[in-house]
């Protein structure tokens, strides 16, 4: 018993249906255990048929940068670090490992010993996806940084697309339930990207990094995040979270379709159902994982965790032995403790009407009409947006905490007095909010008298808008406006009626002021909250010319404003125009500066490479002829190498030659990525300036043009749009 | 104890340790019952037949019940009179749940802990002790310390000459024994034992041996007979937490009967014993609350023995063996479902009596309006211990409910870390110290659902005080939260010990002046765990610590009245107290005279006992990388053991367990620097010295080029500066 089966969490029961579910008893058993001898490095490890007609085997990398396939003696040496690794049917009837190293893409095959292709992936590749995207063949999709792979089985280029962060993990499959898989990203600007094709069909926001992404379901895929959040989506919705402290390593579904396997960092293994998330059954390793995955042996899945130490336990799901006991017990037990809890509440409602007035005097108490008021106001002078906490009857608020996911360093913001005589009843907490995410704010307010150690909790939820950065200006604040130079304009779809609603819904501004926003012209002007107050906002309205202009300097945040809109609006489709000449000028910098680092790059290679060869050939010759015990012509090679005053040199030369150009090479390198990540990111920013098709297209159009070197091209497309060619 | 199953019996509402117990059937056809006292005064007796709990009687609720006791004519075997006390009362009730006897005792202080054995009744109070033989007063006693746990020894014809004889547990680290009023001797221990039971039920066969349970998770065994007494053997449970209650009797089906041990974080220990009295884990049992009582007998079986267990929020449950036949064990599914079906609706009838009082009690917030009456708040009582763990190097806390908590808000005056705790699974976030929030620790804990009890674990920096608030949130309607305060102490890493050692080289610091020797001992509750709130009538007192963070030095403290003398091997122990107490006596405007007198040897003395907990985390980081380097060795060569040193082969035949070892080393937080440092920096302080980049030399000698020799230099070349 190892103290571990505290209960992470607890489904509330009692809200749902009532199936107490004995019939599924199902529980983790451990099957196997052995050790790969080795130490394995985080995420790389995958199980794989090698051989024609094959068992599946576990494929790790080891903290060494070398590949290790279970019980073979030899392992594969790769000269570049390798990141990630993955298996695709690439082989007659067997898998061929596909190797994401820090530079390029390799598929190497097992069974015949000879690498596949080996395709460059500037800014290497971080994870990998096999499988079928929408109507494209089966393919392996590599996640770089901002950008997103797709190679067939002859490695060649089959997808591309950008995207607007890292890709930190992806899974296929199929989001919106019409049949075909999407591709789901997850990046740790916390958003999980839906791609259709390559289309960008949905952006989720969740609350911290993504960490991983599986499939469990048709038309459900599950995820984790870097704060110990777990959940799934089901058709576009999310359907159940939890979080929990503990990191989750791995998540997949299992043999049938609605469990799923999530395997914790600290070894803890959970079954669950993939629609609710409740756990059937609970397993652990007592070492670190390293990752974990679902290996054939004979006819059964068997879940493979496998340590950090390179230590690799194997659970099967079998009927529960006694688990039938357990399950009853544990549900008497549940309506126990909820009737307890009930008992208790009631208990003390009687023990109140027993209290005398003297009693209840002592206690401090606080007037029963007491009302906690919790709204935004924003500090004109200061720009600032802050959280008004106020309670009526000058009752001093003696603490304020806040449970906002992903708005603060931790899960929660807490105010508390610096001693309690400081104690007032209104509180303004500042929000100083580093992005354009909508956030639940769930407040608890305690409240009670200086020295009472007994305090009323009053809680309070508040919707932050996404754009609550942003404030309607007031006319004797002008001196806070800063006309923007970055614009974007485009035409007034009819779906968009009622501005104002949006208005009200995304921006902080009071109630009574949107109206105007319906108004036939107009131009409104926002003022920039902190850490956004050197930025503002503009509209420009004109129904007349059906008209609609956006003025900001952030691409970004101009970007999730049109996002928000258009999805406000429900409108699938808009071009537009935008005018943002310093990111254009970057683009154009980068592609002038781009052409001539890829060819040194080129140059550099090819010389070192032929040089290379050549020594390496005079030296094989020779050592082949030692081999076969034909010393002289040994000899003379050696000679040929010793006596060739020329050829000695050009070795040394070599040497120092390769020296140099490695520096040389790796500065450029590294260069030359950062370019095109920025690149990348420009693309990706000016696509979401657009919406739907749009959009999709200025993505495929910049690298075509890119690819047939049609550079001029690049920034009409991003200001104009792709139909603009 | 994999094989051993819980069956929930009863929510009886919270009890305090020892009060629940099994009384044998009154006849051999019958179950045995349940007896349990809660802390609302109620005594409740069950029994269980056929998967269900019935009431046989219930007493009506009144002043809280501390303890309770079995007894019975001297001359019977049978135990099945029930023995109650509660304030400073004793009540006899029989199994039909009638009085038949009850005694007011003299005590001022509330009975906190009773034996019953004939016509004898023990009761302890905080200090104080008496024996009531047939209801007369016959023997007291008042100890110095707190008094945590008694028993008597209950062999009349081992007695001899020996006057009635009994054990208390005490707060200084004893086990005291007295016999009739006087105080005979005592057994020293390492931790402060916190229950006390006699071996075997009896005593064992010298009928003198007593088993303890200390607050720091260790189970030993005492032979006290008179003169003096031993430890015979003392062993450390699975856990640190403090040992709640012991039992012995005969679960295992072993030749003697076994320990079973209930611990304050919910651990159920069993011990078995072999030929030469010595005790060997058989298995463990958790439940997440903590244990008030464990008692064993026939409840629910008349072939297995049941294990029931009492927690503090009032669950009780029984433990057996799962291989007992189904149909005794589990209600068949017919009979399941009734059952299920029961408590549904018992719980939605409940649930709508809730609604309605919810919504009265809304009513009246809103028709009371202009600041008439008052809300009101659910008191809930909030059961919590705050101690220092030596081998953690930090402050346990933990923190239970009787309802499930919602959140928890940490608070701290001065600066703490939070320490990971495996157990606690709530979701834990810290908010920054800024121009806005002057707290060096602001912390939440939000808790999963159903959680009663939550524990925490904090660690300090050696001669910070403070105060540590916490704002606990139960869920439930209207929302409530209170506030507990707890103290953090300077010298918090400090404990007591029995001996001090006068040839160390020692630093003295004294203090003279017009102050009593209660303000001193004021002065010594800030500084020092552990220390009694009053202060004990003596003229002289004298303490002996010792530390258990830095390799042991110790501190001796003698204070009187206008004098208090500190002498440690430690110069960084003499410079807290130096700054503290001086603190103490401006704030009270007290003038004292101090005189320091430091002892430069003491310096070399106290690298040297740090010195091997140093050593042996840098080796093992070494022999870590040495090891993972063979490793890639042993995979690029085919046989490298044929050319390894045996010294080198054996660090990679080894690598597995090396890496084991080596996880949770951290030299940063393992708090080593800190005593270094420390060190250095009081020295400098204590001599009028700059303080200038003495920790960066330490940090990088640590680093790069530690040895004793290296370190004894580097602090010579410190001192010369």
């Amino acid at each position: 018993m190892d103290g571990d089966q505290t209960p992470e969490e607890q489904i509330e029961i009692g809200d749902q249906e009532q199936n107490p579910q004995l019939d599924d008893n199902v529980e983790l058993t451990i099957a196997f255990k052995f050790s790969l001898d080795q130490r394995v490095m985080e995420g790389c490890i995958i199980s794989a048929v090698l051989e024609p007609r094959g068992q599946s085997t576990i494929v790790a990398v080891s903290v060494t940068n070398k590949i290790i396939i279970k019980d073979t003696e030899a392992s594969l040496n790769i000269t570049e670090t390798i990141r990630c690794i993955a298996a695709a049917p690439f082989g007659e009837g067997y898998d061929c490992i596909i190797i994401g190293t820090d530079a390029s893409v390799i598929c190497y095959d097992v069974h015949n010993n000879l690498t596949v292709f080996r395709n460059d992936v500037p800014d290497g590749v971080n994870c990998f996806a096999y499988g079928k995207l929408g109507d494209n063949e089966e393919a392996i999709y590599c996640g770089g940084n901002c950008c997103i792979w797709g190679f067939d089985r002859y490695g060649a280029n089959t997808y591309w697309t950008v995207t607007g962060d890292q890709v930190t993990t992806m899974c296929l499959s199929d989001y919106d339930g019409d049949g075909e898989t999407e591709l789901v990203i997850g990046s740790p600007d916390f958003e999980i990207r839906v791609f259709k094709n390559d289309l960008m069909r949905a952006e989720l926001m969740e609350t911290d990094e993504i960490t991983s992404l599986s499939h469990v379901a048709a038309g459900c895929f599950a995820y984790s995040l870097n704060n110990g959040t777990i959940g799934t989506y089901v058709l576009k919705e999310r359907q159940w979270r939890i979080k929990s402290k503990s990191n989750v390593s791995k998540i997949f579904n299992f043999e049938e379709e609605g469990l799923m396997v999530v395997v914790w960092k600290q070894g803890k293994v959970d079954l669950r159902f993939a629609h609710n998330g409740e756990v059937l059954s609970r397993h652990s390793v007592s070492n670190i994982v390293a990752s974990a995955t679902l290996m054939k042996r004979g006819d059964e899945d068997m879940v493979t965790v496998v340590g950090l130490d390179g230590k690799i336990t194997g659970f099967q799901i079998q009927k529960a032995t006694h688990g039938a006991i357990d399950k009853t017990q544990q549900l008497i037990r549940e309506f126990g403790q909820k009737k307890h809890n009930l008992m208790m509440e009631l208990s003390n409602y009687e023990q109140e009407e027993q209290l005398t007035e003297q009693e209840r005097a002592g206690d401090f108490r606080i007037p029963a009409d007491t009302d906690v008021a919790v709204l935004f106001v924003v500090n004109c002078e200061s720009q600032l947006l802050s959280l008004r906490v106020e309670a009526s009857h000058d009752i001093p608020i003696r603490g304020v905490l806040i449970f906002a996911e992903g708005l603060f360093d931790g899960e929660s913001y807490i105010w508390i007095p610096p001693n309690e005589h400081q104690s007032r009843s209104t509180i303004d907490i500042p929000l100083v909010i580093d992005k354009d995410s909508t956030n639940d704010l769930h407040t608890k307010v305690f409240l009670g008298h200086v020295d009472s150690n007994k305090l009323m909790v009053m809680e309070n939820t508040r919707i932050l808008p996404r754009f609550c950065r942003f404030t309607l200006l007031k006319d004797e604040y002008a001196k806070f406006f800063f006309m923007p130079t970055g614009y974007i304009k485009f035409e007034i779809n009819t779906k968009a009626a009622k501005l104002s609603d949006w208005v009200q819904e995304s921006f902080t501004i009071d109630s009574s002021l949107v109206e105007m926003f319906d108004d036939a012209e107009g131009e409104f002007k926002f003022m920039g909250l902190r850490p956004k107050h050197d930025q503002s906002l503009m509209f420009k309205i004109s129904h007349a010319q059906k008209t609609f202009e956006i003025y900001h300097d952030s691409i970004e945040t101009m970007g999730a404003i049109v996002q928000s809109y258009a999805s406000f609006f429900q409108i699938q489709d808009m071009e537009c125009v935008a005018h943002f000449p310093d990111v254009f000028k970057e683009a154009t910098e980068i592609l002038e500066e781009l052409e001539p680092m890829t060819e040194v790059r080129d140059r550099l290679t090819a010389e070192l490479q032929e040089r290379q060869t050549a020594v390496r050939e005079v030296i094989i010759r020779a050592e082949d002829a030692i081999a076969i015990d034909n010393i002289p012509d040994a000899r003379k090679c050696y000679i040929r190498l010793k006596a060739n005053d020329a050829a000695a040199r050009q070795a040394a030369n070599l040497r120092i030659f390769q020296k140099y150009s490695e520096i040389f090479r790796w500065n450029n390198q590294d260069r030359c990525v950062k370019s095109l990540r920025r690149l990348n990111k420009i693309i990706e920013n000016c696509a979401r300036l657009r919406v739907g098709e749009p959009g999709r297209q200025i993505v495929s159009s910049c690298r075509s043009a890119i690819s047939e070197d049609n550079k001029q091209i690049i920034t009409k497309v991003l200001q104009y749009g792709a139909s603009s060619q | 104890m994999q094989n051993y199953t819980r069956t929930d019996y009863a929510q009886v509402g919270t009890t305090n340790r020892g009060c629940m117990r099994v009384i044998p059937a009154d006849k051999d056809k019958d179950y045995d019952l349940i007896v349990v006292g809660g802390q609302n005064g109620s005594l409740i007796c069950l029994s269980r037949k056929s998967n269900d709990t019935t009431i046989i009687f219930k007493t009506q609720p009144g002043p809280p019940i501390q303890s309770l006791a079995l007894g019975g004519p001297a001359s019977s075997k049978k135990k099945d009179k029930i023995f109650v006390a509660s304030q400073n009362t004793v009540r006899g009730v029989n199994r039909k749940g009638k009085t038949f006897f009850s005694m007011e005792t003299n005590m001022a202080e509330v009975a906190n802990r009773m034996f019953v054995r004939g016509l004898d009744v023990v009761l302890t109070g905080r200090k104080s002790y008496s024996r009531y033989h047939d209801t007369v007063d016959s023997n007291n006693y008042l100890c110095t310390e707190d008094i945590h746990d008694v028993v008597s020894l209950v062999f009349e014809e081992a007695w001899g000459n020996r006057e009635y004889t009994s054990v208390l547990a005490c707060g200084n680290s004893t086990l005291q024994v007295i016999e009739g009023n006087k105080f005979d001797y005592e057994v020293r221990l390492d931790s402060i034992p916190f229950t006390v039971a006699l071996y075997m039920g009896d005593g064992g066969h010298t009928k003198v041996l007593v088993l303890y349970g200390t607050k720091t998770g260790r189970l030993g065994l005492a032979s006290v007979p008179q003169g003096s007494g031993k430890v015979l053997w003392e062993i450390s449970t699975t856990s640190t937490a403090c040992v709640t209650t012991i039992v012995c009797y005969s679960v295992t089906g072993g030749q003697f009967p076994d320990i079973i041990v209930g611990k304050e974080d919910g651990l159920i220990e069993i011990y078995t014993i072999d030929e030469t009295d010595h005790a060997q884990l058989f298995g463990t049992f958790p439940c997440e609350e903590s244990i008030t009582g464990i008692s064993c007998g026939n409840v629910a079986s008349k072939t297995e023995t049941d294990i029931i267990v009492c927690t503090f929020t009032g669950w009780l449950f029984s433990l057996a063996k799962t291989s007992r036949p189904m149909i005794e064990n589990l209600p068949v599914a017919a009979n399941f479902n009734v059952k299920m079906q029961q408590l549904r609706s018992e719980v939605e009838e409940l649930q709508v009596k809730v609604n309605e009082e919810r919504t009265r009690y809304e009513q009246i917030t809103k028709t009371q309006g202009g600041g008439a009456g008052s809300t009101f708040f659910h008191s809930f009582q909030v059961h919590e211990s705050f101690d220092y763990s030596a081998p953690h190097g930090a402050y346990n806390l933990t923190i239970e409910l009787v309802i499930p908590i919602d959140f928890v808000v940490v608070q701290s005056q001065l600066p703490i870390r939070l320490m990971e705790v495996e157990k606690n699974a709530s979701v834990v976030s810290e908010v920054r110290q800024d121009a806005l929030n002057p707290w060096p620790l602001l912390a939440s804990y939000r808790c999963q659902a159903n959680v009663c009890r939550l524990e925490l674990r904090v660690q300090a920096n050696e001669g910070d005080w403070g105060i540590i608030n916490l704002y606990v949130c139960p869920k439930i309607m209207p929302k409530c939260a209170q506030i507990t305060t707890h103290f953090i102490r300077a010298l918090s890493s400090h404990q007591r010990t029995h001996d001090f050692d006068m040839y160390r080289p020692l630093n003295i610091l004294q203090f003279t002046g017009t102050f009593s020797i209660a303000e001193a001992h004021a002065w010594l509750h800030h500084l020092l765990p552990n220390v009694p709130s009053k202060c004990p009538p003596a003229d002289t007192i004298t303490n002996n610590y010792a530390c258990a963070a830095n390799g042991g030095t110790q501190l001796q403290v003698v204070y009187s009245k206008g004098s208090a003398v500190f002498r440690s091997d430690c110069m960084s122990t003499i410079s807290i107290i130096r700054d503290k107490v001086s603190e103490q006596t401006m704030k009270m405007q007290i003038r004292v005279e101090v005189a320091c007198e430091l002892n430069h040897d003491s310096i070399d003395h106290c690298l040297k006992l740090i010195d091997p907990k140093l050593s042996e985390m840098l080796d093992i980081e070494k022999q870590k990388m040495f090891a993972s380097a063979l490793k890639e060795l042993e995979s690029n060569n085919d046989d490298v053991f044929s050319f390894l040193s045996p010294a080198n082969a054996k660090l990679l035949r080894d690598h597995d367990e090396i890496y084991q070892k080596s996880e949770g080393i951290n030299i940063e937080e393992s708090g080593v620097l800190a005593v270094f440092e420390n060190l250095a920096l009081s020295r400098a302080k204590l001599t009028g010295k700059s303080t200038k980049g003495k920790v960066e030399a330490i940090r990088n000698l640590v680093e790069n080029d530690y040895s004793l020799e290296n370190m004894k230099a580097l602090f010579k070349k410190m001192g010369n500066e």
